[in-house]
């Protein structure tokens, strides 16, 4: 495989993970209305999880230290990752759910993302601080090729990413879904109708922090590690911009703002030669274009490209309205 | 004990930073999550007034810091933050454009100033004591300096109209225009000064850690929110006593457990006060969260 | 909707006291409300007739006082397990969901559906359950005259249409009680006449138990009896609107606040 083959499957690969990511967040956000600025956090947690699971345990007195290192083959390792991302995300539910004031929600959850990278970054002991962990590996990686892990990855996260979709979508087109929208747009009218609102928005959030563990798993195991600089608000910003920009509310939506916004942007500056000294340049301008994209498309058009469908009456109750029966 | 002055310290620095915060939410009623880079930018501005090309000396480099990002603040709001909240109503909306803007400043930082450490220019420290403390005079000259910003912000709030304005807009900001308030300039004025604390608490921040980049404010933000949440949303006497409160508790706490794990500590007081009194010590402002 | 027994009283308030900070809002409440029947609460503004809708529907914990609805002690459920057990309310202001199309809106109100639990959901054996579901809400639809909205948005309804709307989900949970703050708040004199007719077939054919707060009197005067009249937080009187007239502290406490319109003919 030559150098351009390569990026094209990689490139593939990290929209497929990247679509999985989309998918947890706009269940939270884009459907139930939660602002999960912690979100990026719980795709850590699944990543730190997956890498401390796969790992030997940390030489003693070593340089490199950690918690766990249970040396768990991959399978298990991704769905203990999946696990721990649940429990996360249940107890910063159960924290954020508290029958706060709107604006507590978004505070708090801020409030936990910043903290726990603080924690994380500052304390060693815990997960390597900025050094993270390394050293993991997905199915087979030694077995493979460089090139054939590389074609068995993009074929692996494809089938994650559309069992993700198949899945949402179930939940999207089903009364829970529904569910979820009504809790979006008022909750205390659901309450009024005797739909519990906590349990709603937990069921929406414990299913998005599943997803985003699925995903910080996967990435972390293709690309092999996991540290604080791969992880930081920015992250959560792309995903936000992503959903906003392609469709809010709507799996197919937000796949797409994914493919257009993550995969333009970064292809886009696959293309623009290194700018000499200023290596972090780059980054910055990708950064300013995500943020531009996500304030135009909320100044003109909110509902993003892809616009959540409003239920239709089905055919045969459409010809009963013609005829009313009173 | 000097743990207990150090934390003074930080609660001073703090304490003007909180301030600035919980007076733009109790206005405007909405978080500014780009409060952050509100810090950031006067250190900036400071660094050029102060280190190049100005080469004045510390203190008016960091009053020049702190009215450059009360500039800053205004332009903000008047060109983006106010059209963008009377065209998107909705506390989702405003929480999404603060978010974004403190990751988009952020990355604007690197590309102007890029994402090297710097300095500012200040002569040496002496180490003074005093009584059972141990300050330098830096130190000393925050505290003061603490004291008088609070001093005026306490005459603001109390004997201004402007003050009187902001205090019952905290209250209910429909009521507050039938009474004739005019709220959109309240607004702009609260930026205005909420942005100009931030700016001075940022340059602090810079002399205090000696050197900084692109993110110092961000880092610092934890902090902020812990105390305002702590204090009372909204309160400006809440947002002192909440600094002080973590200011404090976070030097003493780091002498019990490592340093890595100070967050931890405001973690616990964040989680104390949701489940024990989510209005905070001083109890938040009664505006309803979706009143913009 | 349950038909218990033969307990003529359905809902049952006894000494609701609450406070905003320093503000006591009602002091002591207790009514009565017979099943069937098609109450009024009236009172000025102030007088705490919201905050006691609030108290009884759940959606505030009153500090003090019972609530007991269907001889079941409710004190302190919170909203949606009020609703659960029987007894439904609207709002002042018409809560419609603003993004969803009228027949979604008027689905959520349809009470233990399979499709809304998640392993149906994910393995799509809610169908035939919702198709069930979704007939009864059509009939709705036409019974309010709202079936041609059908498929509009929540945000371009007009005022009227909006109270029709939220009724009509209100209904679909076929509630023993209903509690209305205000329904006709904005509507207009044409939209006034139909909606109660609505009402009113909803107490009696329906036979659901209605308790609103109005403040225009000519309508509590046609729809309802009893009425509960509220002034400074309490009740201080009860009975048909002739008795009240006659009610002196009653007069007093409205001084100023009275409706004239309700001694003159609509026009």
């Amino acid at each position: 495989m030559n150098a351009l083959e390569f990026l094209v499957v990689s490139l593939g690969t990290f929209a497929a993970l990247n679509g999985i990511l989309v998918l947890g967040l706009n269940l939270q956000f884009g459907s139930t209305g939660i602002l999960n600025l912690s979100y990026f956090t719980t795709v850590a947690v699944g990543a730190y999880a997956t890498g401390v699971a796969e790992l030997p345990p940390a030489p003693h007195g070593g340089l490199v230290q950690y918690v766990g290192g249970f040396n768990w083959p991959f399978p298990m390792a991704v769905a203990f990752g999946v696990v721990i991302a649940c429990c996360f995300t249940f107890v910063l539910g159960g924290l954020a759910f508290l029958r706060l004031r709107e604006d507590y929600l978004g505070l708090t959850l801020f409030s936990v993302q910043a903290g726990v990278l603080l924690i994380v970054t500052d304390y060693s002991p815990f997960l390597d601080g900025p050094r993270g962990v390394q050293g993991l590996s997905g199915p087979f990686q030694d077995q493979l090729s460089p090139t054939g892990f590389e074609v068995m990855y993009l074929g692996l996260s494809l089938v994650f990413v559309v069992a993700t979709y198949v899945v949402i979508r179930n939940l999207d087109i089903a009364p829970l879904g529904r569910l979820f929208r009504a809790i979006r747009e008022d909750e205390v009218a659901a309450a009024a109708v005797g739909k519990n609102s906590w349990r709603v928005k937990t069921t929406a959030f414990l299913f998005g922090g599943a997803t985003a563990g699925l995903g910080g798993a996967l990435v972390a195991t293709y690309t092999g590690g996991w540290d604080p600089g791969a992880w930081q608000t920015p992250e959560t910003l792309i995903l936000l911009s992503a959903i906003v920009v392609g469709g809010r509310g709507r799996p197919l939506g937000a796949l797409l703002g994914s493919v257009l916004l993550i995969e333009g942007i970064n292809e886009a500056g696959l293309f623009i030669p290194t700018l000499g000294d200023r290596p972090d340049l780059l980054p910055a301008l990708q950064g300013v274009a995500t943020a531009l994209a996500l304030f135009a498309f909320l100044w003109w058009r909110p509902q993003g490209l892809l616009a959540e469908r409003p239920e239709r009456l089905p055919k045969a109750a459409v010809v009963r309205t013609v005829q009313p029966t009173r | 004990m000097n743990a207990l002055g150090f934390g003074l310290v930080d609660a001073s620095i703090l304490a003007i930073a909180a301030l600035g915060f919980t007076l733009q939410f109790g206005v405007t009623n909405y978080v500014n999550f780009a409060y952050g880079a509100f810090l950031t930018f006067g250190a900036y501005m400071a660094l050029a007034a102060n280190v190049e090309p100005f080469h004045l000396s510390i203190w008016p480099a960091m009053l020049i810091g702190g009215v450059c990002t009360a500039i800053f603040g205004l332009l903000l709001n008047q060109f983006f933050l106010a059209p963008f909240v009377a065209r998107r109503r909705g506390l989702i909306f405003a929480l999404i454009v603060t978010f974004t803007l403190s990751l988009m400043l952020g990355d604007i930082y690197i590309i102007i100033w890029g994402s090297d450490f710097k300095e500012l220019d200040y002569s040496g420290t002496v180490a003074h004591e005093v009584g059972p403390f141990l300050w330098s005079n830096y130190d000393i000259a925050f505290m003061f300096i603490t004291g008088v910003v609070l001093l005026a912000v306490h005459l603001l709030l109390t004997r201004t109209s402007l003050g009187r304005s902001m205090r019952a807009m905290g209250d209910d900001l429909n009521l507050a225009r039938v009474c004739g308030i005019r709220t959109e300039a309240v607004v702009a004025a609260t930026w205005g000064i909420s942005a100009f604390l931030a700016g001075v608490a940022g340059v602090m921040l810079a002399i205090e850690q000696r050197t900084f980049t692109t993110t110092l404010g961000d880092n610092f933000l934890f902090l902020i929110l812990g105390s305002v949440i702590l204090g009372g949303i909204g309160r400006p006497a809440g947002a002192v006593i909440g600094a002080v409160v973590i200011g404090v508790a976070v030097q003493i706490g780091v002498l019990f457990i490592p340093s890595g794990l100070a967050p931890v500590l405001v973690f616990v007081a964040l989680i104390g006060v949701m489940l024990l009194r989510p209005q905070g010590l001083m109890g938040a402002t009664p505006r309803p969260p979706g009143q913009l | 909707m349950t038909t218990r027994g033969a307990a003529s009283v359905i809902l049952q308030v006894d000494g609701i006291s609450h406070s905003y900070g320093g503000l006591q809002a009602i002091k002591g409440v207790s009514l009565e409300v017979q099943r069937g029947t098609f109450c009024g609460l009236i009172g000025p503004n102030g007088a705490g007739k919201s905050t006691l809708l609030d108290c009884i529907s759940g959606r505030i914990k009153a500090q003090k006082g019972r609530v007991i609805f269907e001889g079941v002690d409710i004190s302190g459920w919170p909203l949606h397990r009020t609703a659960r057990a029987g007894m439904v309310r609207t709002f002042q202001v018409s809560r419609t969901f603003q993004r969803l199309s009228v027949i979604s809106d008027v689905m959520v109100g349809v009470p233990n559906q399979i499709g809304e639990r998640v392993v149906p959901a994910l393995l799509g054996t809610w169908r035939e359950d919702q198709r069930r579901h979704l007939d009864g809400a059509v009939r709705m639809l036409h019974r309010f005259h709202i079936a041609e909205v059908a498929e509009n948005l929540g945000s371009a309804l007009s005022g009227g249409q909006q109270r029709l709307v939220e009724l009509s989900r209100t209904m679909m949970t076929h509630p023993a009680m209903l509690l209305l703050d205000e329904p006709f708040a904005g509507v207009s004199p044409v939209a006034r006449r139909e909606l109660v007719a609505h009402l009113r077939s909803l107490c009696q054919d329906d036979g659901v138990t209605i308790l609103m707060i109005e403040h225009r009197l000519d309508l509590i005067e046609e729809l309802c009896n009893p009425i509960h009249a509220m002034a400074d937080g309490e009740v201080v009187a009860s009975g048909s609107m002739s008795e009240l007239r006659q009610n002196d502290r009653l007069i007093s406490a409205y001084l100023g606040h009275v409706d004239d319109r309700s001694r003159k003919s609509q026009p």
